[in-house]
């Protein structure tokens, strides 16, 4: 029991340490724009191994996501490192934590095209290889960027993290799970020399890419597997549901996306759960049953005017 | 990483706190845009490495360490390793070479034209090249600081000497470095300007005006050159010739100077062989004597004016033209930056005196154009050694392939295509030297070694650096050079995948092989090659990842020449290996390169044992 709140009380204060960190950037934005409408978001999460776990800025385990602005777009993004690796001696956090980063620095630098998210994840893909360190391992990752001038959200998707927009309380807009197969999702990869052949690599530009026009209020949720896998679809829609509103209340915002992350959380070690990880194994023929344990993370965003 | 985020977001706020100071305003600005550069490391294609990371607050101080997001330098770089190089080059002129000499330049603008106060470089990695920063000011360029390079240890350093005062604003500054006493690349993060805004709006709206009237104006008028004498002592000394030779009569009326008439000429000249092009100038206004000696022909047969890059305007070409009858080295590099020198003057001069030229440099040169190049063709038939380096706005390159007597051609960075490669290379079978790195408009690497291979039987060194259409298939045909020195085949990542191709190359007389980012190359490629390359002296092996310590080992071991190796992110090979290493082979420079900072540091051990499942 004395474990239990422990636990609990850690966890929290590491959410709440996460999500202040963000309520800094979004004030920022705050001042760049008056007509034009802008991201307000905050980010929890968990990684799947909390004694051992990274609490790196920007990384839960091994997944990453960053958030940042240019001059006329918010520009955010997840991505979750492929655990495989690790048989191999090879950190999988790295190269997730090192796509995200490369694209934080390419928006920041100004060098990508707001109407072309799929090519600032190759672009940071790409950029990886010119690194003098080795990068190794593979990644799924979901960029979105909003282009603030023509309120456009477009955004790249590859492999099964994911995004969800609820206007009204509805899911108007959702991204596809892209797998090979069951539980192998499509990836970005830098396999060790040698190993090409028997490693699935995706090129970037097999991005799926979507544009839509978003909403002041429009509710954005962009998550790793370790949420999609968890909980189920109408959970997440009553609790994004609760975000509506809060653009300028990040701390009750950040409260949403605590909730959901800490949900997944629990729901992941629940043993006796048909999550939607378990039906889609039923689906295919392997008889589980039970959460996922995976890393969480949770990119909440809010359109705000 | 942390600590840099608090650091720049200061800066940021520094930045844009103006005070008022005497209705002047101080105002501190960070790059705004990268103008011009010697060389990167970076790909054409990426941000990694490149300069661009100059511009804006600094990204990585004061972590110390090699990262991406900071400007590095290459070729003719840290130390003077590539002075041992089989392709190093002389310089044509060394008596012109001031006390401290410059390798690199990069030339950075600011948004706003100051009178400058303080000149900031925020440097993250091995600083200490840095030697100079020019300023650009409405007509010249105005040292405003010249330094011995100096070797600071491996520590983060804002470095901010003191700065001459001039009175004119500048946006446009240019920094010279030179690398020779670093132990490895340097890394730039920032630049940081502070000044003082010229007083009210309208003059420095006028100032802005006069900008763009350099840029676009023809350079010469003679009203104008009084202005430009004042700042280019190698104005002050050529142009007199020009504006007044109707004075001549004049100026010879008293008696020669000396004893000097009683020399024979020749005595005269093999002393003056021995000058510099100022001094040349100066002797050549001390008397008619003098004038008639300094301005011997025989004098100027290699004429070296890169030192002197930043006071070359056309007018000097005019002038030394007459003088230049016999020229057979020209090196024009780093001349002619914003319009200082017009193309049709460098065709004039080398219609002139380009018939017997040998060898030309015009690295980094702006005014090579479709023009300039074809004048080369057309008047300098018997080049021997051509280097154009940075060479961007030509596209004619094919008509280079006239030429058929080049041993050297260093075509690094330029936009040459891949059948104007192939065609030149095909026209010089003597070709000795080639330099294609980072040329990203070729598109098949692997013709151009095809070339190589069936044409240049000589071949000594060639430079393929960040050819990413190099393949295997390519470098299997240089097993024909049989000759081969020097290859560098860094990052040229479509061959990485494994190391096989070694095996193919003639490696009897090789001596340095740069196999940086090759991820492929494992243990027993090396193995196969070591015997076969006893000349070997620098070897290459930066974030080759699956290369292990027993390869090391027999490198040190059984290559007795091996001077440089470079060890750098090496997975494998752990960094108390280097340091044994480094007592065992006192006379071998081992390289490791390294990022300090938290954000970089090597993973948790735990995690590859998880607990929790």
């Amino acid at each position: 029991m004395m474990q239990s709140i422990f636990w609990t009380g850690r966890l929290l204060s590491r959410a709440l340490r996460n999500g202040l960190s963000n309520f800094s950037s979004a004030a920022e934005l705050n001042v760049s724009t008056t007509k034009h409408p802008y991201l307000v978001s905050v980010v929890c999460g968990f990684p799947k191994d909390i004694a051992n776990g990274r609490t790196r800025k920007g990384q839960f385990g091994d997944d990453a996501w960053f958030s940042t602005n240019s001059s006329n777009a918010d520009v955010i993004g997840v991505a979750d490192g492929v655990g495989g690796w690790r048989a191999y001696g090879i950190d999988p956090g790295e190269f997730s934590s090192y796509l995200m980063r490369t694209c934080e620095r390419l928006v920041q630098m100004g060098h990508f095209k707001m109407t072309e998210p799929g090519d600032l994840l190759a672009k940071s893909y790409y950029e990886l290889l010119e690194h003098k360190k080795p990068i190794l391992g593979s990644s799924t990752a979901c960029v979105m960027i909003l282009d603030r001038s023509e309120s456009v959200m477009r955004a790249a998707n590859i492999g099964d993290s994911g995004y969800m927009v609820v206007r009204g309380g509805r899911v108007v807009h959702r991204s596809h799970e892209q797998q090979h197969y069951f539980n192998t999702p499509y990836q970005l990869s830098l396999p060790p020399p040698g190993h090409d052949r028997n490693v699935l690599s995706d090129r970037p530009e097999s991005a799926e890419t979507s544009e839509f026009t978003v909403e002041c209020g429009d509710v954005i949720l962009v998550a790793t597997d370790g949420v999609f896998d968890n909980v189920p679809e109408p959970v997440l829609v009553a609790e994004m549901r609760r975000a509506q509103g809060l653009a300028g209340e990040t701390k009750k915002l950040q409260a949403v996306a605590n909730s959901i992350a800490w949900m997944a959380r629990n729901l992941s070690f629940d043993g006796c759960y048909m999550s939607p990880f378990a039906k889609s194994a039923r689906q295919n023929g392997i008889d589980a049953i039970g959460g996922k344990p995976d890393d969480i993370t949770v990119l909440l965003a809010i359109v705000a005017l | 990483m942390q600590n840099s985020d608090i650091i720049s977001s200061l800066f940021w706020f520094k930045n844009e706190s103006e005070e008022e100071d005497k209705d002047h305003l101080i105002l501190e600005q960070f790059v705004h845009n990268v103008e011009d550069f010697s060389s990167q490391y970076g790909s054409e294609i990426s941000v990694s490495y490149t300069a661009f990371n100059l511009r804006g607050p600094p990204s990585n101080f004061p972590d110390y360490g090699d990262y991406p997001q900071a400007f590095v330098m290459v070729k003719r770089t840290y130390g003077t390793w590539w002075e041992e190089a089989p392709s190093a080059q002389k310089d044509y002129m060394p008596q012109n070479a001031s006390a401290i000499t410059s390798q690199d330049f990069v030339e950075v603008s600011f948004e706003k034209a100051v009178y400058p106060l303080e000149v900031s470089i925020f440097e993250t990695y091995n600083p200490g090249a840095l030697v100079r920063i020019w300023a650009l000011g409405p007509t010249t360029w105005m040292l405003l600081w010249e330094g011995e390079p100096e070797y600071v240890g491996d520590t983060p350093r804002i470095f901010s000497p003191p700065i001459r005062q001039i009175n004119v604003p500048t946006r446009i500054l240019r920094l010279e470095f030179n690398h020779k006493l670093l132990p490895y690349y340097t890394e730039l993060d920032a630049v940081l300007l502070r000044g003082r805004q010229p007083a009210n709006l309208a003059k420095h709206l006028r100032n802005n005006f006069s900008y763009s009237s350099l840029f676009y104006k023809p350079v010469v008028e003679k009203g104008q050159l009084l202005n430009r004498i004042i700042a280019s002592n190698l104005h002050e000394n050529i142009a007199p010739q020009i504006v007044t030779p109707r004075n001549q009569k004049q100026i010879d009326t008293g008696p020669p100077l000396g004893d000097f008439q009683q020399l024979p000429d020749e005595t005269t000249l093999c002393v003056m062989k021995y000058l510099d092009i100022q001094s040349l100038c100066r002797c050549a206004q001390v008397n008619r004597h003098f004038n008639r000696l300094a301005s011997d022909c025989i004098l100027y047969r290699s004429i070296d004016l890169r030192p002197y890059w930043h006071c070359v305007q056309s007018q000097v070409l005019a002038t030394l033209s007459m003088r230049c009858k016999f020229l057979q080295k020209l090196d024009l590099s780093w001349c002619g930056s914003h319009r200082m020198i017009q193309p049709n003057y460098v065709v004039n001069f080398l219609k002139d005196s380009g018939a017997e030229l040998t060898h030309l440099r015009m690295n980094c040169c702006k005014f090579v154009d479709n023009s300039v190049l074809r004048a080369i063709v057309d008047t300098s038939t018997s080049l021997q050694e051509l280097c154009l380096r940075s060479v961007v706005g030509c596209t004619d390159w094919i008509c280079l392939s006239a030429l058929k007597k080049l041993k050297r051609l260093d075509l690094y960075r330029t936009d040459i295509t891949t059948s104007a490669a192939v065609a030149i290379i095909r026209s010089n079978p003597g070709l000795r030297h080639l330099n294609v790195g980072s040329c990203k408009m070729i598109s098949s690497m692997d013709e151009v070694a095809i070339a190589l291979g069936g044409n240049c039987p000589n071949l000594v060194s060639v430079d393929f650096w960040k050819s990413y259409s190099l393949t295997p298939n390519g470098i299997r045909a240089l097993g024909n050079c049989k000759k081969l020195q020097e290859l560098d085949v860094g990052w040229c990542l479509q061959a990485g995948g494994s190391g096989e191709w070694l095996g193919w190359l003639s490696v009897g007389e090789l001596r340095k092989l740069f196999l940086g980012a090759l991820r492929g190359v494992c243990d027993r490629d090396l193995r196969s090659l070591i015997p076969r390359a006893p000349k070997l002296a620098q070897l290459d092996l930066l974030g080759v990842r699956a290369v292990t310590a027993d390869i090391c080992d027999s490198i040190l071991a059984e290559c007795k020449d091996l001077r440089l190796l470079d060890v750098s992110f090496c997975d494998q090979i752990q960094e108390a290996q280097v340091v044994e290493w480094r007592e065992q082979y006192p006379h071998v420079s081992i390289k490791r390169s390294f990022q300090s900072a938290n954000l970089n540091t090597a993973p948790n051990p735990l995690f590859l044992a998880p607990s929790l499942e």
